[in-house]
Parts: C-alpha cells; sequence; structure tokens
C-alpha cells in the first residue's frame, strides 16, 4: 500500500510536466515540422513509429533485467515491474508495427515485406505474447514470475537482432536516414515525450499490480480466517 | 574418479534411463513418425500441385521437423512428470547443467531419428537435390538439431509448471524456435541452388550461434525452472 501512495506522489508531478511534453511531440510533428519533399504527409508517421519502436525495445530490456533481479532476489517487487513492462512492451510493439505498415505502404507500397528488420520486429511482438500468455496460464505468482523470467531472458536474445537487423542482414528498411536540423529535433523531442509516457505508466502498472497482489492476499487471508473461525466452534461441539 | 567423469557418467545414465524408457513405452517416437510422414507426403503433394515442388521443400521440410519436435518434446516432459520422475531427479544430486545436458542429448537424439526418417522423404517427394551436397546437409541438420534440442528442452520445463502444461509449449517455443527454423530452411534450400559459400555459410554462422546461446542460456536458466518446476 506504501508503495501504490508513494508512487502515486511521484507520479502527479510527472503527470504535470507529461502533458506539455506530450502536446509539444504532437505540435512538433503535425504542423511544425516541414513536410518531407518525397513523401509528403506521410512521413509524419515516423516520429511516433520510431518513438514507438524505441519504448518497445527499452521496455523488453526492462522485463528481461528486472526478471534477472527477481530471480536474483526472489522478491515479487521486481515481477511486479517485469508484468507492467511486458504489458507496455506488447503494446508499443504491435504499434510499431502497425504505424511501420502504414508507413511502409506509402514508401514502399505494400503493408508487409519480409525485410529482416520487420521480421525480428514481429518475433519480438510474439515473444511478448508468448510471455503474456505464459503469465495468464500460470495461477501461482512466484511460479509465473520464474517461468516469466526465464522466457524473458531467453527473448532478449531477440533485441539486438531487431536492432542490428538493417546492418547484419541484407534489407530494405532505412538504416539512420539523413534528416533535417527540424526534423531531427522533433524525433528527439518525440522519443523523449514517448519515453516519459513509458515511465508514467510503468511506475502506475507496476504499483497497481503490487495493489492488487496485496488486496488477494489480505481476502485469502480473511477468508481463511472465517473459515477457521467457522470450523472450531463445530469440532468443539462435536467434542 | 574425478568430478568431470563422474558428471560425465551421470548424464549417459540420464540419457540411457530415458532411452531405456521410451524403447519400453513407445509413446514418443511411433505418434512422432507419423505424424512427419503425414506431414510431408500432404505439403510435397500440395507443392507439386502448384509445381514448386524443390523450392518450397526446404520450408516444408524444416516445418514439418518442428512439429515433430513440438510432439515429441511435450510427451517427453510428459512422461518425465508421470508417475513423480521428475521430482525425483529435482531431489537428486546430479548437478543441474548434467541434468539439462542429459535431457538436451536424449531430445536431440529422438529429433536426429526424426531428421532420418522426414529429410529423406523431402527428397525423394519432393525432388529436392539436397543429397549432392551430403557433408553440408549434415552440419545444417546437426546445428539445427542442437537448436531446438537445447531451446525445446528448457522451454518444455518451463510449460511443465503451467496448468496447461505441453499444451502451451508450441505458443512458447515457436518465437524462439524462430530463428533456428529461417536459418535451416533458408541454408538447407540454398544447397539445392548450389549457393554454397557466402550466403549458405552466413545461415550456418547464425544457426550455429543459435545453438550455443540457446545452450549457454539453458544450462544457466535450467537450474531457476528445476527449482520451481514440480
Amino acid at each position: 500500500m506504501h508503495g501504490y501512495v508513494e508512487s502515486r506522489r511521484r507520479n502527479s508531478i510527472v503527470t504535470q510536466v507529461l502533458p506539455l511534453v506530450m502536446v509539444a511531440a504532437s505540435v512538433m510533428s503535425t504542423w511544425w515540422v516541414p513536410v518531407d519533399g518525397e513523401m509528403g504527409d506521410a512521413q509524419r508517421i515516423v516520429y511516433v513509429h520510431v518513438s514507438m519502436a524505441w519504448v518497445s525495445l527499452s521496455a523488453f530490456i526492462v522485463v528481461a533485467l528486472t526478471g534477472a533481479a527477481y530471480l536474483w532476489t526472489r522478491k515479487l517487487r521486481w515481477d511486479d515491474w517485469s508484468h507492467a513492462a511486458s504489458e507496455l512492451g506488447w503494446l508499443s510493439c504491435g504499434l510499431t508495427l502497425v504505424s511501420g505498415s502504414f508507413w511502409a505502404h506509402e514508401a514502399w507500397g505494400t503493408w508487409w515485406t519480409w525485410d529482416p528488420r520487420l521480421t525480428t520486429a514481429f518475433l519480438l511482438w510474439m515473444i511478448y505474447s508468448a510471455l503474456l500468455t505464459l503469465r495468464s496460464g500460470v495461477s501461482d505468482v512466484q511460479r509465473a514470475a520464474n517461468s516469466c523470467a526465464v522466457l524473458a531472458l531467453l527473448g532478449l536474445i531477440d533485441v539486438p537482432f531487431v536492432v542490428m537487423a538493417t546492418r547484419w542482414f541484407r534489407g530494405i528498411h532505412p538504416v539512420a536516414p539523413e534528416m533535417a536540423p527540424a526534423m531531427r529535433l522533433t524525433l528527439f523531442v518525440s522519443v523523449g515525450a514517448y519515453s516519459a509516457f513509458f515511465l508514467v505508466l510503468l511506475l502506475g502498472r507496476s504499483a497497481q499490480i503490487g495493489l492488487s497482489r496485496e488486496i488477494a492476499r489480505q481476502v485469502a487471508r480473511q477468508s481463511e480466517a472465517v473459515h477457521h473461525r467457522r470450523t472450531i466452534p463445530s469440532k468443539r461441539a462435536s467434542l | 574418479m574425478s568430478a568431470l567423469d563422474r558428471c560425465f557418467r551421470q548424464g549417459l545414465w540420464l540419457v540411457q534411463k530415458d532411452l531405456r524408457r521410451e524403447f519400453r513405452s513407445k509413446h514418443i517416437v511411433p505418434r512422432m513418425l507419423l505424424l512427419g510422414m503425414t506431414l510431408s507426403f500432404l505439403l510435397a503433394y500440395q507443392s507439386s500441385r502448384s509445381g514448386s515442388s524443390a523450392d518450397t521443400a526446404a520450408g516444408h521440410c524444416w516445418m514439418t521437423l518442428c512439429v515433430m519436435a513440438i510432439v515429441s518434446l511435450g510427451s517427453a516432459v510428459h512422461q518425465d512428470h508421470e508417475h513423480g520422475c521428475w521430482n525425483v531427479l529435482r531431489l537428486s544430486p546430479v548437478p543441474t547443467p548434467v541434468l539439462y545436458l542429459s535431457k538436451v542429448a536424449f531430445n536431440s537424439l529422438l529429433f536426429g531419428f526424426a531428421q532420418l526418417v522426414v529429410v529423406p522423404l523431402f527428397v525423394v517427394f519432393s525432388d529436392a537435390p539436397w543429397h549432392t551436397h551430403a557433408w553440408e546437409l549434415s552440419a545444417v541438420l546437426l546445428l539445427g538439431n542442437l537448436g531446438v534440442a537445447s531451446i525445446g528442452t528448457l522451454l518444455g520445463a518451463v510449460s511443465a509448471a503451467t496448468e496447461q502444461g505441453d499444451g502451451l509449449l508450441s505458443i512458447l517455443l515457436l518465437p524462439l524456435l524462430a530463428p533456428v527454423m529461417l536459418a535451416s530452411s533458408e541454408a538447407t534450400r540454398l544447397l539445392a541452388e548450389n549457393l554454397l559459400p557466402v550466403e549458405w555459410f552466413r545461415w550456418l554462422q547464425l544457426l550455429g550461434a543459435c545453438a550455443i546461446v540457446y545452450l549457454t542460456a539453458g544450462c544457466v536458466l535450467y537450474d531457476f525452472v528445476r527449482e520451481d518446476d514440480c
């Protein structure tokens, strides 16, 4: 409970600043940044797409590191972070694929192609999905945390492949394209804004998961006490 | 007797135990082979109808092997958990890497047997000229086998800890098996196209890297699965 209150207090400061950053990023990417000569307005998808991709990769690193921390310490607080990051990572990875598909339709004339970056990003989304499925398939909290941590550490292998796919394999995905200074600035602001948004959601969700676990524990303890109170008089009566 | 020698003997004994159990029960191999043969027949037939038999044979062959591996790994895990065998193994003083590597060896033997049956079937059905590069094909099969067995053994134990059991195995396994499957099928396809040296060797390197990384990760992480599982 204490962690939740603390995170709410921390969030209240961040949530006052965050909307301003998000609005600034949206305004910059929608109106301020110059229109791309080749792709026109469709190029603006890049500011969302790259930011989402950055968040999804960072989220997986958080999932794996907090998973490793759980295996090391056996403290469920780490698993709450891992759980929250895997949910947010799944969402942002999915949005990366969708936004990338819209961009690809404008740039390459197809919704999907078997480019190495696209393929490895899709694999990452599948690993995220497997993580969430695994968690929902285990009712025992400790066991779910353990299994998910192992799977997250294995899945981390895919992250360098996603990052380096355009360099290690031949593909058509752009590798650090040349950008005008205004475009570069907008991209940095967007990445910063989305990262801050991810951080706020991560703090809130991990605290929420911890709280719901604590409530479940309290409810179980109370129902056990009630059951105990009911059974003892009946035993006494039978004696 | 040195520690290494003792570990080797323990591992060998565990592999022998699993093999002996399989010889007696015949739970895994018959159903795995039946499934593989049916799949290879259906896929090769469908490819021949669309006129792309040899081109798609490599992908179909590895897809069939992948399905066979999932069936075999699921059955192996299920058998381990039957009659409390896994609990005894957990309590035994065998070091975790030895236990893990012995399970990998057993699964690798089963998967190797599947490869021995299915690959010639695809050569015959699809008229794929892989046999002209027998050594190169052996290298691909060996590394692919190691990659599948190493990750499959670890995730088989993870899935056994869930309520759905081996029903969840395919969902956990396929995303992580994808690099091995893609590299294996590409390397096998290039054999038929005689594009050996550069391109083929890159896929083989990826296969080798996957096998090494998965084996190392398995040796480290199996301890947590062994400790947690029941």
